[in-house]
């Protein structure tokens, strides 16, 4: 069966044909065999006891006169002729089996009296029997006078006679089926072909178009079964002509895909922003643009062989969250790109998914913002000088005390010295103790100080929100207290850290606590109310978050400014008082940190500040690594 | 195209030739009907016998001719036997009467066959009882040595169970009929002849003898077999004007019909052929047999005084009057003799260890023999007649005067 299969259809259709003929030939063949046995025997049989009835009404009369002389002639009459294939013995006896005359001539076969006298001569009957080696039907005919049977004729049928027409007949047989079966051959094999050779060319046609070439023309053969196309109104034409459209149809599809191609081409080679194509899960680098690699500094082999982990900084969680099926994404968080000479850039990526050589791709395209970054870390900058300005003032206030402390102590132990008068030893401790302390507390103030104008590293670290508020209380909250301001910590316990920056924290809260006192010291100046002023500083977590709130019991802010606080350039201060870039500073960081920043307020009762960050989970720190987005948009 | 022709020539050959192959390996297998092979026959063949049938008229219309037969040949077989036999076997000759019957010779001849068993057939006499047999000859394969009868499907086809001794019919007709055109010049030849095989193969041969010399019979005239009946007949030739009647028949009939003849004043040349029994029609026709002719195939079995007697006759009459001494020779006597002469002849050739097929081949291989009859005597693989030699006689004074 295999070997079947593997044959061309020019080749199945022939064996097929030939072998259906010639099953159906040795089938017919059988049949007519069988057909042909019983048929002759039958005819044989016939003729035998036609023949021997003959001979049966000539010996009548000689058989009542007892002439044996007239039956012997009569019984070698009667192979005579024709009738000598047929009939190898004639007998014809009396009714009592008595042989009378035969044509025995050169001996009676073994037990062939015997069996002559044992035969009921009154019915005519067929025996089928071997006499003298000879297979035959011994047929016996009666000889009746009237309704008296005075004898028989009994005559053995050759059957050789029919075994040699039957030879004869399957040797005929067979050359015919023989003719048959070669003149098939031919027919078969010229059909074949008839079906199969415009099917061949059709498969020729199609290598071509498959291999591109479309410009194929329907030659001519050239022979006697010149296929044109339509030439013949059967399957092989209709299929042809589709095959034409189809060609045709083909030609222009892929021409206008060409077109297309080129196209999106140009538009990938020339676009202005660097474009990414990188695998879906192991963002594997699959294509990059020429501004890519020009924004980058590799080359293009190089890209190819890297994943978009090692160029850019995508580690973070918050880019599985933005992340849902199928749509187009903005990622416009501030994600940095390391040039190959180790230099970095931040980018915003708007990522697509998309196919791609049968792959599932991102399409990720870059906008350069680095500049805008420095701009956003200068304005920080400058946001914090102007802080500081305002620190500047506490900070010296801050330092005196320390220095007025110290002055005291070394005046006293000078005075001490001067009278010649011995100090205690615990009043010794005591002061140098204090000196110390009172050292390391102006230290402290300036350290932080430092710290606070430092600019910040851009790489985040992992930092408990808890230690920048108590930070920032260290730095201003006497001097809030001082100006009679009730400053409460709240502080949960066991808060999730988050990824920030410390200074940058403490720059934000610091903002917002002076915001708040200002708040405050706006209602007590315009309002002349008298009630304390109270600022609250809560932490708070859930699952995933980590909550700060600061909340005051200021003027509280207008709802038409709710919106526009936020804005840049908008300030509700005095000329010179700020600049209003605060809070847009602030709300700048916070997004950096994928935080957000809300405010809730009534006029006259205050505001509250609720700023969220993601809380971090546990990981490795903040380090570039190749890593993969998995299939639930994890990070691992 | 040429490509797939030649692979389709070569695919066709592998298929068609194993195929070819077992066709005929199929119709071989066809088993072929296999040859009746009878081993030799021993029949009639003892150590100190060899037995011979014969079915004859000994009785009836041709009683004669069988008698006569008869005695001839028993006068030479008694002198062989009583000379030790052949090879130490003496020759027994069983003869049966079938009256000139055909049915009575096929079933005498059977009984001879299959239950006496003989060696040999012998001495039949007639056309219509001897050509009766040629089945039973065929089938058993039994030799049948001197017919009195030159009937043509006794030679033609040749036969090699039928060994002939006399000349044909055709040959006696044909001299005949030379004799009477050439000799006589008479050319209103008219033919009376037996309504059997026998009268038409006279009548055959006459008119093929007659075509040669651009001559047909002018009337035919014919008898039933076994009857008298000639008169239908000479009315016929009577009122041809025949000048010459050659005449096939029996000795009874065609005495009849001479006789009639003679009394109506119709005297044509009458001319018999040698079956007719010349001596027993001389007899009958007494003195309207002068000028009757008779052919024969045998020289005449008469010494005649002043010549110097052959051989063959004279020993014939010797031992005819050694066995049979008040019996006269005769023509048809001398055929018996001559048909014994033959017989022996093929038995002492065959050698002691006789078979059928060997006694066939020693009469094959008797070439000019010399019966003493100056005629010798020749058979052949092709030629199962022994003599061709015709005689003319003519009844003159009742008696049969050869014509040299």
């Amino acid at each position: 069966m295999n070997y079947f299969n593997r044959l061309s259809l020019k080749n199945k259709i022939f064996v097929s044909c030939l072998g259906f003929i010639l099953l159906v030939s040795f089938f017919i063949a059988l049949f007519t065999r069988s057909l042909l046995i019983t048929g002759l025997t039958g005819e044989l049989q016939k003729r035998g006891i036609g023949m021997a009835q003959g001979i049966a009404d000539n010996s009548r009369v000689y058989i009542l006169t007892k002439n044996r002389a007239e039956l012997t002639a009569i019984a070698y009459d009667g192979k005579l002729g024709n009738r000598k294939d047929i009939i190898k013995y004639l007998m014809i006896t009396d009714n009592r089996g008595n042989i009378l005359a035969h044509t025995f001539t050169t001996g009676f076969p073994p037990g062939i009296k015997t069996f002559v006298k044992r035969q009921d001569v009154e019915n005519e009957n067929i025996t089928s029997m071997d006499v003298d080696n000879h297979s035959v039907f011994h047929v016996l005919v009666p000889v009746k006078e009237g309704i008296y049977t005075i004898g028989s004729v009994q005559a053995g049928l050759d059957k050789g006679h029919i075994e040699k027409l039957i030879s004869d007949l399957r040797l005929l047989f067979l050359s015919f089926l023989s003719m048959v079966t070669i003149i098939f051959f031919f027919l078969s094999h010229r059909l074949a072909l008839h079906i199969t050779k415009p099917i061949s060319s059709l498969i020729r046609y199609t290598d071509q178009i498959t291999q591109g070439n479309f410009n194929i023309l329907f030659e001519d053969e050239g022979d006697k079964n010149s296929w044109k196309p339509g030439a013949r109104n059967d399957e092989i034409t209709k299929l042809t002509n589709s095959f034409i459209k189809m060609t045709s149809r083909l030609k222009v599809s892929t021409k206008r895909l060409k077109d297309s191609q080129k196209k999106y081409h140009a538009l990938f080679r020339s676009g202005p922003n660097p474009i990414f194509v990188v695998k879906k899960q192991t963002f594997n680098i699959l294509d990059a643009n020429p501004n890519a690699i020009e924004m980058l500094g590799y080359e293009r082999k190089e890209l190819l062989r890297m994943s978009l982990f090692s160029i850019a900084n995508l580690n973070e969680i918050n880019f599985t969250h933005k992340y849902p099926d199928g749509n187009t994404m903005v990622i416009s968080s501030k994600v940095k790109f390391f040039k190959k000479n180790g230099g970095f850039l931040f980018v915003n990526i708007h990522a697509n998914p998309s196919e791609y050589r049968n792959k599932d791709v991102l399409i990720v395209a870059a906008t350069d913002i680095t500049e805008l970054v420095e701009k956003d870390s200068q304005l920080i900058q400058a946001s914090k000088m102007t802080n500081l300005e305002k620190m500047s003032a506490g900070i010296a206030h801050e330092i005196n005390q320390p220095l007025n402390a110290i002055k005291m102590g070394s005046e006293y132990l000078c005075m001490m010295k001067e009278k010649k008068q011995t100090i205690k030893d615990e009043d010794l401790d005591m002061v140098l103790n204090q000196i110390s302390s009172q050292v390391s507390r102006a230290a402290e103030i300036v350290g932080r100080l430092k710290t606070f104008s430092r600019k910040a590293d851009f790489s985040r670290e992992v930092i408990q929100v808890n230690d920048c508020v108590r930070a920032v209380n260290k730095i201003i909250g006497r001097q809030i207290t001082l100006q009679n301001i009730d400053l409460i910590l709240d502080l949960a316990p066991l808060l999730p850290p988050v990824l920030a920056h410390n200074n940058r924290m403490e720059q934000v809260i610091f903002n917002l606590v002076t915001n708040a006192r200002d708040a405050i010291n706006e209602r007590i100046e315009e309002k002349n109310d008298i009630n304390k002023g109270i600022i609250t500083l809560s932490t708070f977590h859930d699952a995933d978050t980590v909550g700060l709130a600061i909340a005051d019991n200021g003027t509280g802010i207008e709802p038409k400014d709710l919106d526009l606080i936020f804005e840049s350039f908008y300030t509700t201060k005095e000329m010179g008082e700020g600049m209003g870039l605060g809070l847009p500073i602030l709300q700048g960081i916070i997004k950096d940190y994928n935080g957000t920043i809300q405010v809730e307020s009534t006029p006259g009762n205050g505001a509250v500040f609720t700023i969220t960050f993601p809380a971090h989970v546990e990981k490795m720190g903040d380090q570039v690594t190749k890593g993969k987005i998995d299939e639930n948009f994890n990070y691992r | 195209m040429k490509k797939t022709n030649k692979s389709l020539l070569g695919s066709f050959l592998s298929v068609a030739l194993p195929w070819a192959v077992a066709i005929f390996l199929l119709s071989a297998c066809t088993p072929p009907q296999p040859q009746e092979i009878t081993p030799e026959n021993r029949n009639g063949i003892t150590k100190d016998e060899i037995l011979i049938g014969s079915s004859l008229a000994l009785g009836g219309h041709a009683g004669y001719l069988g008698t006569q037969m008869l005695q001839g040949a028993r006068s030479y077989i008694r002198h062989i036997n009583d000379a030790g036999g052949i090879h130490n076997r003496k020759i027994r000759l069983i003869a049966m009467d079938d009256r000139y019957n055909p049915t009575q010779c096929l079933y005498n001849t059977q009984q001879l066959i299959l239950e006496k068993k003989v060696f040999a057939l012998f001495c039949y006499v007639g056309t219509p009882t001897t050509v009766r047999i040629i089945p039973l000859i065929n089938e058993a394969q039994i030799p049948l040595v001197g017919m009195f009868t030159g009937a043509n499907r006794l030679r033609q086809p040749v036969n090699r169970y039928l060994i002939n001794i006399r000349a044909s019919y055709y040959q006696e007709t044909q001299s005949a009929v030379d004799f009477i055109v050439k000799e006589k010049k008479l050319n209103q030849v008219a033919v009376f002849y037996q309504y059997d095989e026998y009268g038409f193969d006279g009548l055959r041969g006459t008119e093929i003898a007659l075509k040669k010399h651009g001559l047909i019979p002018v009337a035919k005239g014919s008898y039933v077999r076994g009857t008298l009946n000639i008169e239908g007949g000479l009315e016929k030739i009577i009122a041809s004007n025949a000048q010459a009647v050659v005449m096939i028949g029996t000795y009874d009939s065609c005495a009849k019909f001479i006789n009639l003849a003679r009394e109506r004043s119709f005297s044509p040349l009458f001319h018999n052929v040698s079956f007719v029994g010349s001596k027993e029609l001389a007899r009958r026709i007494g003195a309207n047999g002068e000028g009757v002719m008779v052919t024969q195939v045998v020289p005449p079995p008469t010494v005649t005084p002043g010549t110097s007697p052959l051989p063959g006759v004279k020993e014939y009459i010797a031992l005819l009057n050694a066995s049979y001494p008040r019996r006269k020779p005769s023509f048809v006597g001398l055929e018996g003799y001559l048909n014994a002469r033959i017989l022996v002849e093929g038995i002492k050739r065959a050698g002691p260890d006789i078979t059928r097929e060997k006694f066939i081949k020693a009469i094959e291989s008797i070439q000019k023999y010399d019966l003493g009859i100056q005629n010798p005597l020749s058979f052949g693989k092709n030629d199962t007649q022994g003599l061709d030699d015709v005689y003319y006689t003519v009844i003159h004074n009742g008696e049969l005067v050869l014509i040299p």
